[in-house]
């Protein structure tokens, strides 16, 4: 242990017994696992938490890693890395529950804000048995294997970023039809804002879950970030420089860019052939986001469904059951065909 | 004779049909129903979202065929001239594909 972890433990015993203190979801506080006693987190911080912070690509400063040497639990199967404030709580990785085993932090940068956890295993659980009671021709066993699962918490590390693009579009649209159809050229200037884009900055967490879960994210629920906030769950941390997660955006903000100019253009057939854009404005927080995760296995192929720690809302991947996708794409099948042999047949009538 | 290839002959490409196309329909079912659920779950003009709505083009497709070659079964079935079937099967389907290119377009 380092000096610095050393301290985080003493900060983490209860005033009161000496006991071990964790984050209670319910009361937002730290809550002694002996006595019971209750310590409230807030800090002079919590009223900058959702600073931002200015970036220039151009002028990028070296930025020195908050952690280098630290012990970390790292997964042997996915390269995970996760720390835990006060005891760890599992050997199993909370991204995809392989072995974990102790290891050194190579660097990390420091977190500057976190939401903390305001959804228990219990609130995860009921909104896993939700979604999957929700899914269309779900197999009929998949509730009871998912309930064998392992629910996971982790805090994973989040960029926000802003920016302000001044874009400039060549793009082509269709008019006509049939031996008219035509290819126009079109071009245009726009400016895009983008405010608080949410950007993982873990390799263990897709663009696709961060869009199942995270829908509305509000930076005044942002917290100065304190390792109390992580006792008793996983966390990662951030392990990229400030241009490392603009690039880890690029693809999200080359697509959402391109739909922009489409609706812009807002022609039939519109197809983007280039654009260029001037981005300023940059401003970023680096911080930490509760997730709760479920890995489950069906038919041997290994799944996950993700719970924000936020408000619940669940996201995930599941299996389809083959007799009941047959059933439908038979019944839809025989609709289609009965309309097509009724029409072919009134035809000649 | 010659009601067997009036009724019967019509009547076993129906089943051949719904066949095929439920097998086809699998995927298509299973695609219909991923996009279904990303509308319903995923933020809606995200990234994820913009990339999970895509590809309900070939969904249309497979209806589109499978009612214009039962159109053709049915004009068959009551004419009895397989031929001429075909001929206005075969006017439906440039229709059908001036339809499907203007969605395409969309």
């Amino acid at each position: 242990m380092t000096g610095g972890a050393q301290v985080h433990q003493i900060d983490l015993l209860c005033l009161a017994c000496g006991g071990q203190c964790l984050f209670d979801p319910r009361a937002q506080e730290l809550t002694c696992h002996s006595c019971g006693t209750y310590r409230p987190l807030s800090s002079d911080g919590d009223a900058r938490a959702a600073d931002e912070f200015p970036y220039d690509p151009d002028r990028p400063e070296a930025e020195q890693p908050a952690f280098q040497g630290e012990q970390i639990h790292k997964c042997q199967t996915c390269g995970g890395e996760v720390v835990f404030a006060g005891p760890s709580l599992s050997d199993r990785c909370a991204y995809c529950d392989g072995p974990v085993v102790r290891g050194t932090e190579q660097s990390a940068f420091e977190t500057m804000a976190v939401i903390p956890f305001a959804r228990t295993h219990e609130d995860a659980a009921r909104g896993i048995a939700a979604w999957i009671k929700g899914r269309i021709a779900a197999p009929d066993d998949l509730k009871d294997i998912a309930s064998q699962g392992r629910l996971a918490p982790i805090y994973v590390p989040f960029w926000t970023f802003d920016s302000q693009e001044a874009v400039e579009y060549w793009a082509t649209y269709v008019v006509g039809s049939g031996k008219h159809r035509r290819t126009r050229e079109t071009t245009g200037k726009m400016r895009i804002t983008f405010d608080d884009l949410l950007v993982p900055a873990s390799p263990h967490v897709t663009p696709l879950i961060r869009d199942g879960i995270l829908h509305d994210f509000d930076p005044s629920r942002l917290r100065a970030y304190q390792p109390g906030f992580i006792a008793g769950f996983a966390a990662e941390r951030h392990h990229m420089t400030v241009d490392e997660g603009l690039r880890a955006n690029a693809d999200d903000k080359d697509l959402l860019i391109r739909n922009r100019i489409i609706r812009k253009v807002d022609k039939r057939g519109t197809e983007v052939q280039r654009y260029r854009t001037d981005t300023t404005g940059i401003h970023y927080r680096r911080i930490l986001l509760p997730v709760w995760i479920l890995h489950y296995s069906y038919g041997g192929r290994a799944k996950k469904i993700v719970v924000s720690g936020i408000d619940g809302r669940t996201y995930g991947e599941r299996p389809f059951s083959r007799s009941k996708l047959a059933a439908y794409a038979f019944a839809v099948t025989v609709l289609t065909v009965l309309v097509g042999l009724v029409w072919g047949a009134v035809a000649v009538m | 004779m010659e009601a067997l290839s009036q009724f019967a002959l019509p009547a076993l490409s129906v089943l051949v049909l719904l066949a095929v196309s439920t097998l086809i329909g699998l995927g298509q079912v299973r695609k219909t129903i991923s996009i279904f659920e990303a509308n319903h779950d995923l933020k809606k003009d995200s990234a994820g979202w913009l990339r999970s709505v895509t590809g309900w083009l070939v969904i249309v497709i497979w209806l589109s065929f499978t009612w214009l070659i039962a159109t053709v079964i049915g004009d068959w079935a009551v004419t009895g001239d397989l031929d001429a079937a075909v001929d206005r099967g075969t006017v439906r389907l440039w229709v059908l594909l001036e339809l499907l290119s203007a969605l395409s377009d969309s």
